[in-house]
């Protein structure tokens, strides 16, 4: 356990030069898109010039680069994220940050859920039944899954269960917002407090976004562990359990699942991480305010110091994933140590 | 187990889940107590403090919170009585506005003079403000703590929309005696006791003035309240800080703002209980959200148009709006060194005005698809007193240019500007310095999608014309601050919007020869164009000024100097439970008290059945699996 301790240091350690290397390159591409902020917020020729470079001065884009890059960096480390600049002008990117993020948060519940239940239980029941009808069913499924749009997908969902059988919420706007914000993530929220009702529009009005988002990374994940299940069925030791007389289904998930969920964790770990970072185009077609279409928001709009922010704080989070699914790794296989 | 009874319990399972569901879901349908107007926007407002407000999203919200001294008659561009009940305009460059009593904020305070002259002097020029809260008239008459620091109120911004006001030199609180007396109490004096005229002055006669009045810009806003919640909590929060018929509830970044009617709003009071602007990116989610009920009024996409109006549940309106669209040409005789100047002819922009397919550019699904108006001339029919109806395309019995590729032919024949050297192309020698073939440079903004298919447009009419046309794309800032002011285009598409509600806006920027090499692109130079306008802008009489814009109006017809081309039309929809919605020529969600809204029956599958189908698939998802696992799998 001792190595272990000592690798996660290590990994939060190795941290630093990838945050920064991401700033670099964020900063760079950033400044590198012709237009700014300022311009944005005086398109069409609406700000007096005037106003455009007293604005262009307050914000001290009229600072060489490496000086603006330098002075995002100091205000960074004292934990100053700073203020956006033209998707809310004025407002604190914390701030800004912190209350999309549980939105993101309870679409990655409900769509890791989605993954998990139906992806994990569809990869197994395909292997078991490698080449009947069922498996050719789910491989089909699984390559739609992978391949379809999720903004498609997404508005097909809404024109059927929204429009046509109108069974859920189109939007997610109009959810019923709990009377008690503790966590910000409604479910969880609406548990806190006993709020069915809460729980009811939390559950509705994710249902259509999250089947939208899960589906790709469901795929994923069935593809994944279809194909390492079927390995593990050709295993020495699974031959020796069907031998020694036990059961087909003590077989398939005592033994065999078992060992084959290690590269699904995988998978699901860096999904999971990565819906986290935001889905924009999810988030974008069922107008649910995280972080995805904030920072989408931020870039169409060059608010420089949100995007640097979102994306900094995406790729501690995809960090962080990753570290989390090595750790598990030494826990579900005995014999990985650090 | 016998069969019997796994059935049983199978429906008992089934039935207590349903049960279950519909207890649980049911609070879902008894809501609806209060009256919402939900309204969805395309992106988040910028700001809810007045001053800084030049976008849309942001004007629609604080058009509500907030009232002006000058509104408008609703669905109208005639000035009402707001904040100011009357207003004198004094030939010598002056406004007196009076100041209307027994208005109180949202918080309760009374509205003041001295709210109005704050609210008002934050839109000025910076030199004029601190001139202002400088003068000994203020520092005597008060003696107010807060006047010190107003720079530390905004720091040095200035409001965005200052420029428009630089014609104002002063702006202050009189005691004229509108209302009879003469008591002066400075920042406490409540409208009633004097000093409830707001004097507002111009450096020269602009009698467009009285229009500024009805910004959003110039909303009045509570200055203790302003002063308290300081910038942040102006543009964030403004609670309290308006007159208008809804006060501000709260604002959720990034997904809606929502405002509550104000009970004790001098005008008519709102129906609605509720307005929610509600931030809907996806222009499709927009469309659908408006289908099916979950919003109720909107400015629908171009694209989503004629879907919408074929919805039995969705009105909607459209109707010209302000903004115009014109080909212009370069009229000038020598700009650069590639120019021909054969376009100061007048004749030959005749010429190529007949071979301009307008029907096409308004009614194809290419370019606007039937979203826009005609364009007659210079002003939109919106301003009706400066508008003269009746001036109509050639087929609709008027002198207007339309698409006629033979009568274009015939004029530049009669020219004699004729092929010479038999390439299809008209030979211009003589005309030209620079060229023998008739060749034009058409300039567009890339990115502009309808401006580029008009470029191709016109090169395929142009060609049988004998027109050769070359056409050019720019970035924006090129294409405007570098290309037309340079006169590197022959031929361009450029649109107009109006800076303020008033005919001068359409003419004097545009058309007056001070604006050569800027916005006059056109390079339009004719001393009497100038000169009516001039008139035009210091003359009081609206009489007077309208036939003065006539005249130009007149003029530049005749002289070509722009293609006429489209004026986009306002699109409106709301679902049929609203009502009494006024539509706004100025495209902007105003006047929202007047709106009614009738709770739909309830459209779809009820609750109940929902939850009864939940929870028999759930029921039968449960036992299937069960019996799965029992039986084992199949091998």
């Amino acid at each position: 356990m001792k190595g272990l301790y000592a690798y996660i240091i290590r990994r939060l350690i190795l941290l630093i030069p990838v945050v920064l290397g991401v700033m670099l390159l964020t900063f760079i591409l950033m400044h590198s898109i012709p237009g700014n902020p300022v311009a944005y917020l005086g398109g069409s020729g609406k700000l007096p010039p005037d106003a455009v470079e007293k604005l262009i001065k307050i914000y001290g884009l009229d600072q060489p680069l490496f000086i603006q890059f330098f002075l995002y960096l100091a205000n960074v480390f004292q934990g100053n994220l700073g203020t956006s600049i033209s998707v809310n002008p004025g407002a604190n990117i914390t701030d800004l940050i912190l209350t999309a993020f549980p939105h993101t948060v309870e679409l990655t519940i409900y769509s890791s859920i989605i993954m998990v239940l139906v992806g994990i239980p569809a990869g197994v029941i395909s292997a078991k039944k490698r080449n009947s009808l069922t498996d050719n069913v789910t491989r089909v499924g699984a390559l739609i899954g992978v391949s379809m749009p999720v903004f498609w997908l997404g508005i097909m969902l809404q024109i059927v269960f929204g429009v046509a059988i109108p069974i859920f919420p189109l939007l997610w706007a109009g959810i019923h917002e709990p009377a008690v914000k503790a966590t910000g993530i409604y479910l969880i929220d609406g548990f806190l407090s006993l709020d069915f009702r809460t729980i009811v529009d939390s559950i509705m009005h994710y249902a259509l976004p999250s089947i939208a988002l899960g589906a790709l990374s469901l795929s994923i994940v069935t593809r994944m562990v279809r194909s390492s299940m079927l390995e593990v069925l050709g295993e020495d030791y699974i031959r020796t359990a069907r031998a020694k007389g036990c059961s087909e289904n003590a077989t398939i998930y005592r033994h065999a699942l078992r060992n084959s969920l290690l590269p699904a964790t995988t998978v699901i770990g860096l999904q999971i991480g990565g819906l986290l970072g935001g889905a924009v185009l999810t988030e974008t077609v069922f107008a649910i305010p995280g972080v995805g279409r904030l920072i989408t928001d931020a870039i169409l709009k060059y608010d420089y110091p949100l995007v640097m922010a979102g994306v900094l704080f995406i790729a501690i989070i995809y960090i962080i994933a990753n570290l989390v699914v090595d750790v598990l790794y030494a826990y579900l296989d005995p014999r990985i140590r650090y | 187990m016998k069969k019997s009874v796994k059935y049983s319990l199978a429906l008992v399972l089934m039935l207590s889940l349903a049960a279950s569901g519909i207890i649980i879901l049911s609070p879902i349908k008894a809501q609806a107590v209060t009256t919402t107007l939900k309204i969805a926007q395309g992106g988040d407002p910028i700001t809810l403090d007045p001053y800084d407000s030049w976008d849309s999203a942001s004007n629609d919200v604080i058009l509500n919170i907030y009232d002006q001294l000058v509104m408008y008659v609703p669905s109208t561009l005639q000035f009402r009585p707001g904040l100011a009940v009357g207003w004198q305009i004094l030939p010598n460059t002056t406004i007196i506005f009076n100041i209307r009593r027994n208005v109180t904020f949202h918080n309760g305070d009374p509205m003041t003079p001295y709210d109005v002259w704050w609210s008002l002097q934050r839109v000025l020029p910076l030199y004029l403000r601190s001139a202002l809260f400088n003068s000994s008239y203020i520092n005597n008459a008060t003696a107010n703590p807060h006047h010190w620091n107003w720079s530390e109120y905004d720091g040095d911004r200035e409001s965005f929309v200052w420029l428009l006001f630089e014609p104002v030199k002063d702006i202050r609180m009189a005691d004229i005696g509108f209302w009879g007396n003469t008591t002066f109490t400075g920042e406490n004096a409540t409208a009633g006791d004097g000093w409830d005229e707001i004097v507002v002055e111009f450096s020269e006669p602009f009698a467009p003035g009285l229009s500024l009045f009805s910004y959003a810009a110039t909303s009045i806003v509570n200055w203790k309240v302003a002063t308290e919640l300081g910038p942040h909590g102006m543009k964030f929060a403004p609670v309290g800080a308006g007159t208008g018929p809804f006060k501000f509830n709260s604002w959720i970044l990034n997904y809606k703002v929502v405002l509550d009617k104000w009970e004790n709003y001098w005008g008519q009071v709102p129906h609605v209980d509720r307005v929610e602007f509600q931030t809907i990116l996806s222009a499709s989610s927009r469309t659908l959200a408006i289908k099916t009920g979950m919003v109720d009024l909107l400015y629908p996409e171009s694209a989503d148009w004629y879907d919408l109006k074929s919805d039995p549940n969705i009105e909607t309106w459209q109707e010209a709006g302000l903004g115009t669209r014109y080909i212009s040409f370069q009229c000038l005789q020598n700009v650069t060194g590639r120019m021909f100047g054969i376009l100061s002819n007048t004749t030959v922009r005749k010429a190529l005005s007949y071979a301009i397919n307008y029907d096409e550019i308004i009614n194809g699904e290419l370019f606007l698809n039937g979203l826009a108006t005609r364009m007659t001339q210079p002003v939109v029919p919106a301003i009706e007193w400066a508008y003269n109806s009746s001036i109509k395309p050639e087929d609709e019995g008027g002198i207007l240019p339309i698409y006629n590729i033979t009568k274009a032919n015939e004029i530049l024949d009669s020219l004699g500007i004729v092929d010479v050297d038999g390439d299809g192309i008209r030979d211009i020698k003589g005309w030209t310095n620079s060229s023998d073939d008739f060749k034009l440079i058409y300039g567009y903004n890339i990115g502009n999608a309808v401006r580029e298919r008009v470029g191709t447009l016109l090169k395929d009419s142009f060609a049988q014309i004998g027109v050769d046309l070359e056409i050019q794309g720019d970035e924006w800032s090129v294409f405007l601050y570098d290309k037309i002011v340079n006169g590197a285009y022959d031929i361009w598409m450029l649109g107009w919007g109006p800076d303020y509600i008033d005919p001068d806006t359409y003419f004097y920027p545009l058309f007056h020869s001070k604006f050569i090499w800027s916005t006059n692109g056109a390079g339009v130079n004719i001393s009497s164009v100038d000169t009516m306008l001039e008139q035009a802008r210091a003359e009081t009489n609206q009489t007077i000024r309208a036939q003065l814009y006539k005249n130009v109006t007149n003029i530049l017809i005749n002289e070509y100097v722009w293609a006429w081309c489209y004026i986009p039309d306002n699109l409106y929809a709301w679902r049929t439970t609203v009502t009494g919605f006024k539509h706004s020529p100025l495209d902007q969600m105003d006047d929202l008290e007047y709106v009614e809204i009738t709770p739909s029956a309830g459209a779809g599958i009820p609750v109940e059945v929902i939850a009864i189908i939940v929870g028999v698939v759930v029921a039968v998802a449960v036992i299937g699996g069960i019996a799965y696992w029992r039986k084992g799998a199949p091998a």
